[in-house]
């Protein structure tokens, strides 16, 4: 394994620390031991540390979510449905709105399955 | 014919006026497209429909009957011609839009519409429909927002508000059509949102902490529930996107030992959205 795979395993466990006290034990060997990534992990990753470490994050409800994908997602589902550089803003008003009857339409339909009505 | 070596192509020589057999009238197929098939494409074509997909729809409902690629393709063309020209007669595409969000207002949406104070532009506009508002204040105790660039002919920044229901599935609770460029301002509006929610979750936790600007408050006025009355809120990093710049960004402390990584997360990430696409 490269120095980066080793890097990233032991980076995901410091991620995943369980309590803020363990996660400052093991963020102090992390940045110990790989030296050449200490000035952007002390300077860029640390003082955000409350909002992505499973130490703080880990706590609060998130309904499972931990990235914006879901969001990115609809993204890319109105491009697929013809949202593009050509389409005007009334044309990108109606997808918008058509989209989010047809997440009613699937929240029904799930209801259906539940009940077999 | 004849195609004598002195010329480049054939040459007609003799005209026949006769057939050496019937004509059999029955395998003339007329493809041209009668009133109703017009009618119908202009009933059913919404923004995306390709022309193939058209044939198809066309062809379920006349059995039988084929319909010329370049014909049904004029026909969508058309439409799509008279639709823009039909906007420039009723004022332009933002005229329209103001007008219909003034009708639906009566259906109980909502909606503000902002513009430039020098050039009367319009610089933002924000709906919300009356599903969504019931939406925001169910479960609304996680948003999740992102803004999206290259979807309409302005190039106005798509904000999309995303919510996640009882049943697992994403619900999109608010748009947002804004001119601002930079993700600061972008995360303006996010962080302004979020400051009502217990944790929302956006690319740049920290930017969206650290803001006061409090335009978007409206949008959340429609969340009412205590919690977030207490406007307790917590912000957090997309973790994929924490994961994406980690390996970006380690590839220099690396020296480039590991080039294959960005790539690797870039996949991963791509695959994790067509995923959450389909929720």
């Amino acid at each position: 394994m490269t120095n980066f795979g080793h890097f990233r395993l032991d980076f995901w466990l410091v991620y995943k620390a369980p309590s803020p006290k363990s996660f400052q034990r093991a963020w102090e060997s992390l940045v110990s031991k790989y030296p050449a990534a200490a000035a952007y992990l002390t300077e860029e990753i640390y003082p955000d540390r409350e909002r992505w470490a499973w130490a703080w994050v880990g706590s609060r409800f998130t309904a499972g979510i931990r990235t914006t994908g879901r969001v990115e997602g609809q993204h890319r589902i109105y491009k697929l449905k013809g949202a593009g550089r050509d389409t005007t803003i009334m044309e990108l008003f109606n997808l918008l709105n058509n989209q989010a009857s047809s997440q009613d339409r699937k929240a029904i339909q799930n209801l259906q399955q539940v009940f077999w009505f | 014919m004849s195609c004598p070596r002195s010329k480049l192509s054939p040459w007609i020589s003799t005209v026949v006026n006769e057939h050496n057999h019937e004509l059999y009238l029955n395998t003339i197929v007329d493809n041209k497209l009668k009133p109703e098939h017009i009618r119908y494409i202009e009933e059913h074509v919404v923004k995306g429909t390709t022309m193939s997909q058209m044939i198809q729809m066309l062809e379920r409902v006349w059995t039988g009957r084929t319909f010329d690629e370049r014909q049904v393709t004029n026909v969508l063309q058309q439409i799509r011609t008279d639709a823009i020209e039909g906007l420039k007669r009723k004022g332009g595409d933002i005229y329209v839009l103001a007008n219909s969000l003034i009708e639906k207002k009566e259906e109980g949406w909502d909606y503000e519409m902002f513009s430039d104070p020098i050039d009367q532009r319009l610089s933002r506009v924000w709906w919300i429909t009356p599903a969504q508002m019931d939406l925001l204040r169910d479960f609304g105790n996680v948003l999740v927002l992102d803004t999206s660039e290259g979807k309409n002919i302005y190039d106005y920044f798509l904000l999309t508000f995303v919510i996640v229901d009882g049943e697992n599935v994403t619900r999109n609770v608010g748009y947002c059509i804004h001119d601002k460029q930079d993700a600061g301002s972008t995360h303006i509006y996010a962080r302004t949102d979020i400051s009502h929610v217990p944790m929302g979750l956006s690319e740049h936790g920290q930017t969206c902490a650290q803001t006061t600007n409090r335009e978007w408050l409206i949008v959340f006025s429609y969340i009412d529930s205590p919690v977030y009355r207490s406007r307790y809120c917590h912000s957090g990093c997309c973790e994929g996107y924490m994961a994406r710049a980690l390996s970006w960004d380690m590839s220099l402390a690396f020296g480039g030992e590991h080039q294959q990584a960005p790539r690797f997360y870039d996949q991963l990430w791509s695959f994790q959205i067509r995923f959450l696409a389909s929720l």
